[in-house]
């Protein structure tokens, strides 16, 4: 009789880890049949000792981030405690409950383990507060579709954060597109011959091809007029994570004049930055120039920076009370020069937004990639856009809800 | 405990090391040994990721081979690359010999003109060794995919001689620090560890065990004053090594407690960035009335 129960308690133990996975699936963190199978072998190569030891096996095996961990922190207890009351009432309802599965409908069949529909049954009344549950948990998520402009200066630390890992892999993304497709320090025969040509073809010494790392340069220009209020903080803090990141960026803002800020934003906490940029930028919150300012970037700048190695990042809402024409001129020589053109917007977030801004209607011609900025989601997203070579227009009807 | 005596055996042998371990990091070494699969370390710097590999060598008494990940790294410096010096010699030296070119060829094409890096290494060992795949989130994500061939198949072509396949499946250990995101299919073949900074009871068992000769109370204070400046808001939060050179420090010093004068002068060990220096320094008495240390100066 033990030995029978020993037996029954094993196929549940497996039919219980198969349900718990689809259980951790349900709750995003995305196990594939492999992971059941590690499971289960793992499993096999240490008896059932504890609950303890159970759940770090699980866990070593079906986590594969910290985020994931996080969840499984929490599913755990919950999954196993209600199996534990599903059991015991199963044993008093067994019989009830076999009846009653032969009368179920035929689409709940679609769930193989009976063990995971009890549970299911079990846990559907809980599942909406759970889920609010879990989204608390985790600040990073909460903070991804919070508007900038209402970031906290607690909030900012986190921000701070995500930018660091966004700017790093749009950092590489960007010298990777146009590194020429060469080995580094592999034999190079051609070098070689010539290298020992004058020896009379005795070959004495060898050459060797090196990649050429031909990183591309950004250069930011900020909007931080008054109409970008809200958004030019976040902005520079942008700014200021980028070029922590990636060494080959010029900096400007401007809001009626342009103002080089790469040695300003170099150097030091944040708060120290904006501390100098504040005293070396006058009118901060000012009006809007941008046609002006573009043309003397151009002007000052466009020889020296603009070449087919620069990506030109400009942020911006468009909101001109200057000069159109000087705008489009410049963004027409802007585009012509650098390799590309990006316009991110903070307010084309926005579901309503259409790009009807005078300044923006001009500028739209000549710009490669056009996207909101206004949320982490959006830098994310952000980085995809970066990463194709096709002109990208961010369009506030198609996939607003998304954002 | 005895249904677990693989677990406690396997955390003696890391303990023999000198390696102090909890339970998940036990389990993970654990089941990745026993699944075969490689074990994905992620966690701050300095909390001892690179040296689980170390400490796993030395328990099984295999070699450990490391290859360290950077940007720009390749494959011909992951897997192998001829001997170009050496071939050319070889063929200097045959002019004169009346072998056929195809036995030449053969000649120099051959293991003695093999340089091996990292993973050919790894994978032609004879006892089936330690690879360290350190600092994987520093080279690019092409070579990350590169690196999940050798990773699954345990072989390498070798257009000259032909397919290498591994003797002896390698235990693997890949850390990261997070630089860069690693790809979900790196990390579907991995069983991942995240090692944060050890707990005040952990600690000071690291502590007591590599710093030997250490005060009780010194160990104590030195461990509460860690755990309190890794909440401070940091640019370099100060790891586990941090934490060791700086007892080692004052274990030399013949000190057995702490007090805000050694503090201040030997603070440069754990905070290596100018501003936290500075923000410690501000915030010290305050921190050290944490630890149990009035200032009481004179």
């Amino acid at each position: 009789m033990s030995e029978n129960s020993q037996i029954r308690y094993h196929t549940e133990l497996s039919a219980n880890i198969t349900g718990f996975c689809r259980f951790l699936r349900d709750n995003g963190i995305p196990l594939g049949p492999l992971d059941q199978v590690d499971a289960l072998r793992a499993m096999e190569t240490m008896p059932f000792s504890d609950q303890e030891v159970f759940r770090l096996v699980l866990r070593a095996v079906l986590t594969k981030s910290q985020s994931d961990q996080i969840i499984f922190d929490d599913l755990f207890p919950e999954y196993w405690k209600d199996l534990a009351l599903a059991r015991d009432s199963k044993v008093r309802q067994d019989a009830a409950e076999a009846e009653q599965k032969e009368n179920r409908p035929p689409n709940s069949n679609k769930q193989s383990q009976p063990q995971y529909k009890t549970l299911k049954d079990w846990l559907q009344g809980k599942q909406t507060t759970e889920e609010q549950e879990l989204a608390a948990y985790s600040p990073v998520e909460v903070l991804t579709r919070k508007d900038f402009s209402t970031l906290s200066e607690d909030d900012l630390q986190e921000v701070m954060k995500l930018i660091n890992i966004i700017a790093k892999s749009l950092a590489t993304k960007f010298n990777r597109r146009f590194k020429p497709d060469q080995n580094k320090g592999i034999f190079d025969l051609r070098r070689t011959m010539r290298l020992n040509m004058r020896r009379g073809g005795e070959i004495m010494e060898l050459g060797y091809q090196r990649r050429k790392i031909r990183k591309l340069k950004l250069v930011m220009i900020c909007d931080v007029s008054k109409s970008m209020d809200l958004y030019s903080r976040f902005l520079v803090q942008f700014i200021y994570a980028f070029q922590s990141a990636y060494r080959r960026i010029e900096t400007f803002v401007f809001s009626t004049s342009l103002h080089r800020v790469t040695d300003e934003m170099q150097n030091g906490r944040f708060s120290e930055v904006l501390q100098r940029l504040a005293e070396t930028v006058p009118g901060w919150s000012g009006g809007t120039k941008i046609g002006t300012s573009l043309k003397t970037f151009v002007d000052e700048y466009g020889r020296q920076l603009l070449n087919d190695r620069t990506v030109v990042l400009i942020m911006s809402d468009g909101w001109d009370t200057g000069d159109i024409e000087n705008l489009e001129g410049s963004m027409a020589q802007i585009q012509q020069k650098a390799a590309k053109v990006v316009w991110l917007n903070p307010l084309a977030g926005s579901p309503k937004f259409e790009p009807s801004v005078r300044g923006m209607q001009a500028a739209l011609p000549y710009i490669d990639v056009f996207a909101p900025v206004h949320s982490l989601e959006s830098l994310r997203n952000l980085v995809k856009y970066l990463g194709k070579s096709k002109r990208f227009m961010y369009q506030s009807g198609n996939t607003a809800q998304k954002l | 405990m005895s249904q677990n005596k693989e677990l406690s055996r396997l955390q003696k042998m890391l303990a023999e090391q000198g390696y102090i371990t909890d339970q998940s990091i036990v389990m993970s070494v654990y089941l990745a040994m026993q699944l075969g699969k490689p074990l994905l370390i992620e966690g701050p710097a300095g909390v001892g990721k690179t040296e689980i590999a170390k400490v796993i060598a030395t328990a099984l008494e295999t070699d450990l081979i490391r290859l360290q990940c950077y940007e720009g790294l390749d494959a011909t410096h992951a897997l192998y690359e001829w001997n170009y010096q050496r071939q050319l010699l070889h063929i200097k030296l045959e002019e004169k010999s009346n072998k056929s070119v195809e036995e030449k060829e053969q000649t120099i094409f051959s293991d003695d003109f093999l340089l091996k890096r990292p993973l050919l290494q790894a994978i032609t060992h004879d006892k089936a060794p330690v690879l360290l795949i350190d600092e994987i989130d520093r080279a690019d994500e092409e070579f990350e995919s590169f690196l999940l061939e050798v990773l699954s198949d345990w072989q390498i072509t070798i257009p000259e001689i032909g397919t290498i396949k591994a003797n002896h499946i390698p235990h693997v250990v890949v850390t990261s620090n997070r630089v860069r995101e690693l790809s979900e299919a790196l990390r579907r073949r991995c069983l991942y560890l995240w090692i944060p900074y050890p707990e005040f009871d952990k600690e000071l068992a690291i502590v007591q065990s590599k710093v030997p000769g250490i005060d009780k109370r010194l160990a104590e204070q030195v461990c509460t004053f860690m755990k309190e400046v890794r909440q401070q808001k940091l640019e370099k939060i100060p790891g586990v090594a941090e934490t060791l050179d700086w007892a080692t420090a004052l274990v030399s010093l013949h000190r057995s407690h702490l007090d805000k004068e050694i503090v201040e002068q030997t603070l440069g060990i754990i905070l290596k960035d100018w501003h936290d220096t500075r923000h410690v320094q501000d915030s010290l008495s305050e921190l050290l009335e944490k630890v149990g240390v009035t200032s009481r100066v004179g």
